[in-house]
């Protein structure tokens, strides 16, 4: 944490609303990407960060700031992402036909600067049958893979943010990939 | 041991170093074991080669905007209101919430025990036309009262019988 986010931080916590604007700027990009990774849609992933960004805005009292603020925020986003998810899965089921696929596009939502058009398609392909067998797979197991795999954390940040030891990471990481490989393989 | 075994305990860290050593000579000399952890690590790069191309945020200065809209109309109304009124940093405004709630508190105090002194008053006045009866029943008057005054009728009525006879006993109704 730097100072300069510490700085905001504290200014938040004492009600400056253009501070918590600011914090709001630096994590928004890695919030949405956390929370489109859950639900795999761009609607969705906008109202989870809406409404994380007003339960961190809140709650800011109660973040302690001896640890890092990261792992308090993405704590919050990761738990309201899986509550969202399991409400829209719900949803669907009573709803639509009980099949919980994903309605995404990632055509549209994908930011892809390869210039080569077939490994484009061939990276499209991947991520979407990647987004769909994310589904699929249970909640920690999902968490572990969306936080290490696709965001790019160290193995010891995701096992602050999902509060377990490092070990239990990197057996929800391998257990999860197992399953996720074996969707793959219908399909590639 | 056999292999579903091994790979369940691998990153356990509950497992002694005993455990520990055979489950890893037992992966160092299993190639199905070996085969599924590689293709574990294969698929976690096929993966990070996604996070190069990471989900973008669609139109950022409209989403930074509702989320700013989101926050002001899920803002309690009286919590806005309260700040309104009180452009205090919310250190000082809790401080001024405290001191109100402390003036309520000690007015509520107050208040009940001058109503309890209230219904003591009237339990007295009570207790007076109690002894009036008790003395009229018994055919006494308040001169008979040995003690005088009706400070012992009060006492005496406030007594069970059996307590007015220990504690009086030369009292004779």
């Amino acid at each position: 944490m730097t100072v300069d986010e510490r700085l905001l931080i504290e200014k938040a916590k004492n009600g400056d609303r253009n501070a918590f604007d600011r914090l709001t700027e630096l994590y928004i990009e890695k919030a949405y990407s956390i929370a489109f990774r859950y639900t795999g849609n761009e609607g969705d992933a906008r109202d989870i960060v809406q409404e994380v960004f007003y339960k961190v805005y809140i709650n800011l009292h109660r973040y302690n700031p001896k640890f890092p603020f990261s792992a308090w925020f993405f704590r919050i986003l990761v738990n309201s992402s899986i509550n969202y998810a399991k409400r829209q899965r719900r949803k669907r089921f009573i709803f639509q036909d009980g099949n919980p696929k994903s309605d995404v596009n990632p055509v549209d939502v994908t930011v892809d600067t390869e210039n080569n058009p077939e490994k484009k398609y061939i990276n499209k392909e991947v991520y979407q049958l990647l987004q769909r067998g994310l589904e699929l797979l249970p909640e920690k197991q999902r968490s572990a893979i969306i936080l290490f795999d696709f965001e790019g954390f160290s193995q010891q940040e995701v096992a602050v943010i999902l509060k377990c030891p490092q070990g239990s990471v990197m057996s929800r990481l391998f257990y999860g990939r197992r399953k996720l490989r074996k969707f793959l393989e219908k399909y590639l | 041991m056999k292999c579903k075994y091994a790979l369940k305990k691998m990153y356990s860290e509950s497992i002694s170093v005993r455990m520990k050593q055979e489950i890893d000579e037992h992966i160092a000399g299993c190639s199905y074991c070996q085969s599924e952890i590689e293709s574990s690590e294969n698929l976690g790069e096929l993966i990070r080669v996604q996070r190069l191309n990471p989900p973008a945020v669609q139109n950022r200065s409209a989403l930074l905007h509702e989320i700013r809209l989101h926050r002001e109309k899920r803002q309690k109304n009286w919590r806005r209101r309260i700040s309104d009124l009180l452009p205090l940093e919310p250190a000082y405004r809790r401080v001024v919430f405290l001191g109100a709630a402390c003036c309520v508190l000690l007015c509520a105090f107050l208040l009940v025990s001058i109503h309890v002194i209230d219904e003591d008053t009237m339990t007295a006045n009570n207790d007076n036309d109690d002894i009036e009866y008790y003395l009229q029943e018994h055919a006494l008057t308040k001169e008979t009262d040995l003690f005088g005054q009706g400070a012992f009728s009060r006492t005496f009525i406030s007594l069970s019988y059996s307590e007015s006879k220990i504690k009086y006993p030369n009292y004779n109704n």
